[in-house]
């Protein structure tokens, strides 16, 4: 979701980020590289990445967690106006910010993703720094990754369709 | 790996059958084993074991785990890690790799 020739400031701070979310209550899904990262993955990541529903209610919830982060638009210039409030993410859909802890995307839809529904159904709960994060699965993630089409995105392909082997290895051990 | 052109291409070359006979058998034409053979077209699993039959042979199919150059052992240890874990390793992994790289940096908060 960044661009691939300049990196950020900082690696997320994932706790900092999805605490709020979790604390307003937001119906969301971790995706991206921090999506992987949580599900073994041993490639860095830059930014974090979260799908959102789009319903009114959680829209005011995202927006008061968002406004409890701190965020602005990346990448435009300083003086553009924006309005954080649920008009704005209601007029728009997939919206990058900085925060005082990293890049921040906050997405209605990515590429190879199936409905927010269906991505949802799929997701894996894990326990995160004390709070239970809806992970996208990591079939969803390989459709993602294989989407975007990225080099970096073909690797992280290869890497969890072996993490899903190690996955699926682990868990018959674990029977 | 071979294409499907490639490999019905040796398979009738080891068995001295001429395209025009292969389609003969087949009840298709000459032009079609050729478009199968230069790959222009990609025929059916069943398309590609029929002509195979009719030279003799048997299709079989198999699949290899892909050698992708993922290191699982690396991959095995962080599943032994709680997602927590894994994600401050990840941070921490991330702003080593920011730290030394000679990319530019984009705005910080």
């Amino acid at each position: 979701m960044s661009d691939e020739r300049s990196l950020p400031a900082q690696a997320p701070e994932a706790d900092k980020l999805l605490g709020p979310l979790i604390a307003h209550g937001v119906d969301f899904v971790l995706i991206g590289g921090q999506a992987g990262i949580s599900h073994g993955s041993a490639y860095p990541s830059y930014d974090l990445d979260v799908l959102y529903a789009r319903g009114h209610d959680n829209v005011v919830r995202l927006v008061a967690a968002l406004d409890e982060i701190g965020v602005r638009l990346r990448g435009a210039p300083k003086d553009l106006p924006f309005v954080l409030d649920a008009k704005t993410i209601e007029n728009g859909a997939n919206f990058t910010f900085i925060t005082p802890y990293g890049d921040f995307d906050v997405l209605a839809d990515a590429d190879g993703m199936p409905s927010y529904e269906d991505l949802r159904a799929a997701a894996v709960d894990r326990e995160m720094f004390g709070h239970i994060v809806k992970v996208a699965s990591l079939d969803h993630l390989i459709a993602m990754k294989r989407a975007a089409g990225r080099t970096k995105d073909k690797l992280a392909v290869e890497e969890y369709i072996v993490l899903a082997d190690e996955q699926r290895k682990a868990d018959e051990g674990d029977r | 790996m071979q294409t499907s052109g490639e490999l019905l291409r040796e398979a009738r070359g080891r068995h001295g059958v001429s395209q025009k006979q292969l389609a003969m058998r087949a009840g298709t034409t000459q032009s079609a084993i050729s478009r199968i053979e230069r790959d222009r077209v990609s025929p059916s699993v069943e398309t590609l074991r029929e002509l195979l039959y009719l030279l003799g042979e048997d299709l079989s199919l198999s699949a290899d785990q892909r050698d992708s150059g993922i290191d699982r052992t690396l991959n095995a240890e962080r599943l032994k890690l709680s997602p927590s874990v894994r994600l401050e390793h990840g941070m921490a992994f991330g702003n080593q790799v920011i730290a030394n790289s000679p990319l530019p940096r984009r705005e910080a908060w």
